[in-house]
């Protein structure tokens, strides 16, 4: 156990140590693997000695008593560390050292990126830029912590095959496919997002890009193409089949950073009453944005900017400075350990508030519950990462329906009495207020 | 503050707060008062052992939020009712303070039992019912390391008991006087695969044993140092947990006057004795329409149903009283009806659903069970034969989620067992992904029936 800390340690001191000048002979390939191999090992150990000795069930001892659990010191640092690399990632050419000629860029270019310039000649040919570190880290913690998760919930089928989901499609279509495409000179296209939460993928300009390309036009009618379908066809009849789950815990990356390296987080989802109203308010709004500024960027377009000119692109831009980046990186991901895994899906995206709608009003998911088992213990509304009172429902026997919900399944794999399960089913009362077996 | 007549609800644990929850659905200008001298809110019994292990803090164990109870004018008071006096109408509370009420719910619960062991009022000797005995529990942990305990009871308490400390690296034994873990309840199958499941936490299990007497410590006279077992074992420790059962709570009904026998003895309406005075949950006893008492339930699901019960009721006669008969039509003043009885626990990572009539030793029934090759899953079927018909009348699960509506629509039409096993599907509960299990149940009982003789216990020739 000491090692698995001296190993996460080690891999941790790797940046400060080379920051001060020291560890010069490790280069290349070797000072990499030394800044993600280690800690690798490290947490995986560390995993694997707390989960592994656990029979069947999830281990959830000591959770409340620990401060990395409970916005304590080293959550709280952690968090800072977060985001400040995220700020540095968004913002960094802006942030300057006072009486400094070097950016918050520069720094992070010298004492970070150029580290996985052995990585990003193997796979692009090109030296290491910014995305390419981003995207690299985000796939290797993903990775990582969902190993994790395997490890913790290896009991439950359910979360084992949604954790491979999440790490697939993370590894391929969002990381490994988009490097491909621009190794291949055609533009670093995300199969797995689309509008609204990637919006430019339905703004006109892009499309003009995708079409004007010379070499490979067929790549970018293909986008084009698989942009419009996947947005307006094939999220509506999947979220009415499967719920939003399908998405948001299945196959997006915001959702599986989420459910790997956040899931030691879940716990400090905000669960009033009060953060429920203002998240219906939040997201709905960013959602009413995203679909005016489309429109207007839309009809600009087509009116050769003579009416609405530069407003739109001005919002579009906006848009892209204050809900993107920093509402969904900076503080998405970076308040991690202080407000849970889930802020920016919870009150910002505009996918989830689509997928949601769709899965409030017409879709087939729900979560039952077993009649009239519940105990009122409180295990899933604690565990549940979106901050819905799952008990509420549970000790009325009601089935959950909820715009918010996921469909990660956490709560039903803590329930100590098998009161809960994610199904898909008949429309007709889903909700389950007819065969009532509690009020 | 509400302007009606005056609902006093001694005790805020599950049965007192669903009364008082149907009373105000029913009734919106009673005033509610609820007293329990244990918590502020109405906090999960079920779940104090997930805050001792760290699972969950006591407020996330609260089943309303806390403002729930200002907003639908339930008014909570911490105190302790010391006596309560029906001809007066009023309670008195340990502050000497006297309250006045127009209708009374007496829901104060249960307690560990003690048998009267010598040394029981030891140091490290406590039960674990209230949150007080958390807190006990917990200070204990405060002061210095527990090297081993003994848990006195083979029931659903010790061995939540036995998983707390087992959490954290106390050394268990436990005491279990039946023949089998939880003998009383489980038949002999189901019993030996939740035994398994014990010692394979590394709890040292003694069947057959009971508590002879607690011994002192040999430096601390005040503190327990060992158990005596009536098989006349020394087990050295340094915590005894009794978990031999609770009984009802009755320190407050003393010299009122109730009809106490057992329990507080209420009819199918949760009427005590006295006018104006009801009682339910653990505390109370149910008799028939008849006046015979029933076997108390301690279960959180029967204080569930019953505080439900009394709610309307009691919403239903002050309605009456005040000569509203329009109001009271729109209640359902309906008796207790138990159904046909559910449960469910969990013994350390093994789950236990039940539903009908379940009895360690069938007498008038038939049996059959299923038990995984791993010894961790088991369905067992109970069913009575009634003109030339298997009807299905219990069923145990173990590790198996099984559906409880739709054994509950299943025990209601009586259903033939062969029927049970060719539906089987439909009455999982399983996760997504799941395990298959439902071929390998359907495909032993083809198996099994295949040789018996007797065509009550064979496969019907139609799957209706």
């Amino acid at each position: 156990m000491r090692v698995a800390w001296l190993l996460l340690a080690a891999g941790l001191a790797f940046l400060p140590l080379r920051w001060l000048g020291w560890l010069d002979f490790l280069t290349g390939w070797l000072a990499l693997g030394w800044l993600l191999v280690l800690p690798a090992c490290g947490i995986i150990w560390l995993a694997a000695e707390r989960y592994l000795n656990r029979a069947a069930g999830i281990d959830n001892d000591g959770i409340f008593f620990s401060g990395w659990h409970t916005r304590g010191w080293s959550a709280l640092a952690a968090g800072s560390v977060l985001t400040a690399f995220y700020t540095g990632l968004y913002f960094g050419e802006d942030l300057v050292w006072p009486g400094s000629a070097h950016s918050l860029h520069d720094w992070l270019q010298a004492g970070l990126y150029q580290y996985f310039d052995p990585l990003a000649r193997l796979l692009t040919g090109r030296v290491a830029d910014k995305w390419f570190v981003y995207s690299t880290l985000y796939s290797y913690a993903v990775l990582l912590f969902g190993v994790r998760m395997l490890l913790k919930y290896r009991h439950q089928t359910y979360q084992v095959w949604r954790t491979l989901s999440v790490i697939f499609f993370q590894l391929s279509f969002a990381w490994l496919v988009p490097l491909w495409l621009q190794a291949m000179n055609q533009p670093g296209y995300y199969f797995s997002y689309w509008w609204p939460l990637k919006p430019e993928y339905l703004y006109p300009g892009i499309w003009l890009e995708w079409l004007g390309k010379q070499e490979g036009g067929f790549w970018g009618l293909y986008f084009l193409i698989f942009s419009a379908f996947i947005s307006l066809i094939g999220v509506p009849v999947l979220t009415w089949y499967f719920g939003k789950r399908w998405y948001c815990s299945w196959v997006c990356g915001c959702g599986g950073l989420a459910e790997t390296m956040g899931d030691p987080f879940r716990q400090l989802s905000q669960k009033s009453t009060r953060a429920w109203q203002i998240e219906r308010w939040t997201i709905h709004t960013i959602l009413l944005l995203i679909i005016a500024i489309t429109i207007l960027l839309w009809i600009n377009s087509i009116y050769k900017g003579e009416l609405l000119g530069a407003w739109s692109q001005a919002a579009a831009r906006w848009y892209g400075f204050l809900i993107v980046s920093a509402f969904g990186g900076v503080i998405g991901v970076g308040f991690y350990p202080w407000l849970g895994s889930r802020i920016w899906c919870r009150y910002g995206c505009p996918m989830a508030a689509i997928l949601g709608l769709i899965q409030r009003f017409y879709s087939r998911f729900r979560i039952t519950t077993n009649g009239g088992q519940c105990i009122s213990c409180g295990n899933c509304s604690t565990y549940c990462e979106m901050g819905i009172d799952v008990r509420w429902y549970a000790q009325r026997g009601q089935n959950i329906v909820r715009a918010s919900c996921v469909g990660c399944g956490v709560c039903a794999a803590v329930c100590p009495r098998g009161v809960l399960r994610l199904e898909n089913g008949p429309l007709l009362d889903r909700q389950g207020t007819e065969k009532n077996m509690v009020l | 503050m509400r302007s009606g007549p005056v609902l006093i609800i001694i005790g805020n644990g599950i049965t007192g707060i669903t009364a008082a929850r149907y009373a105000r659905q029913h009734h919106p200008q009673m005033r509610i008062r609820v007293i329990s001298d244990e918590s502020d809110y109405f906090f999960s019994r079920t779940a104090l052992m997930y805050i001792f292990m760290g699972h969950m803090r006591l407020q996330d164990t609260e089943p309303y939020e806390r403002g729930f109870y200002a907003t639908n004018g339930i008014e909570l008071l911490r105190a302790r009712v010391v006596a309560i006096d029906p001809l007066q109408r009023s309670v008195r509370l340990d502050s000497n303070q006297s309250l006045e009420y127009d209708y009374l719910l007496i829901a104060c619960g249960s307690r560990p039992r003690y048998f009267d062991w010598p040394g029981q009022d030891l140091n490290g000797v406590q039960g674990l019912y209230s949150l007080s005995d958390l807190k006990t529990l917990e200070d204990r942990f405060r002061g210095s390391r527990m090297q081993s305990a003994v848990i006195v009871g083979g029931g659903l308490i010790g061995i939540e008991m036995a998983e707390m400390l087992h959490s954290r690296n106390v050394a268990v034994q436990m005491l279990v006087r039946e023949s089998g873990y939880w003998g009383n309840v489980l038949p002999a199958a189901e019993s030996r695969l939740i035994e398994r499941e014990i010692q394979r936490h590394g709890i040292q299990l003694h069947l057959q044993t009971g508590l002879q007497s607690i011994a002192a410590h040999l430096e601390d006279p005040d503190r327990v140092g060992a158990v005596i077992t009536t098989t006349g074992q020394r087990l050295p420790c340094d915590f005894v947990g009794i978990t031999a059962g609770v009984e009802p709570r009755l320190d407050c009904v003393d010299a009122s006057g109730l009809a106490i026998d057992g329990g507080i003895l209420v009819d199918p309406y949760q009427r005590t004795s006295a006018e104006r005075v009801f009682a339910a949950g653990d505390c109370a006893r149910l008799c028939d329409g008849g006046g015979n008492p029933a076997a108390i339930e301690q279960l959180w699901y029967t204080g569930r149903m019953q505080g439900q019960v009394a709610g309307r009721q009691i919403a239903a006669l002050a309605w009456r009283d005040a000569g509203e008969t329009g109001r009271v039509d729109q209640i359902d003043t309906s008796p207790y009806q138990r159904g046909f009885g559910f449960n469910s626990a969990k013994f350390f990572t093994r789950e236990f659903h039940t539903y009908g009539q379940v009895p360690p030793e069938p007498e008038s029934q038939q049996t059959w069970v299923w038990l995984s090759a791993d010894m961790t899953r088991l369905l067992r079927l109970y069913w009575q034969v009634k003109a030339d018909r298997t009807v299905l009348s219990g069923v145990n699960a173990i590790g198996i989620r099984l559906r409880h509506a739709v054994f509950d629509d299943w025990l209601g039409a009586g259903l033939a067992v062969p029927t049970v096993i060719h539906r089987l599907d439909q009455a999982i509960f399983e996760p997504e992904f799941g395990s298959g299990v439902v071929r390998l149940i359907q495909r032993s009982w083809y198996a099994s029936r295949q040789q018996m003789a007797d065509p009550l216990t064979a496969p019907e020739a139609r799957y209706g």
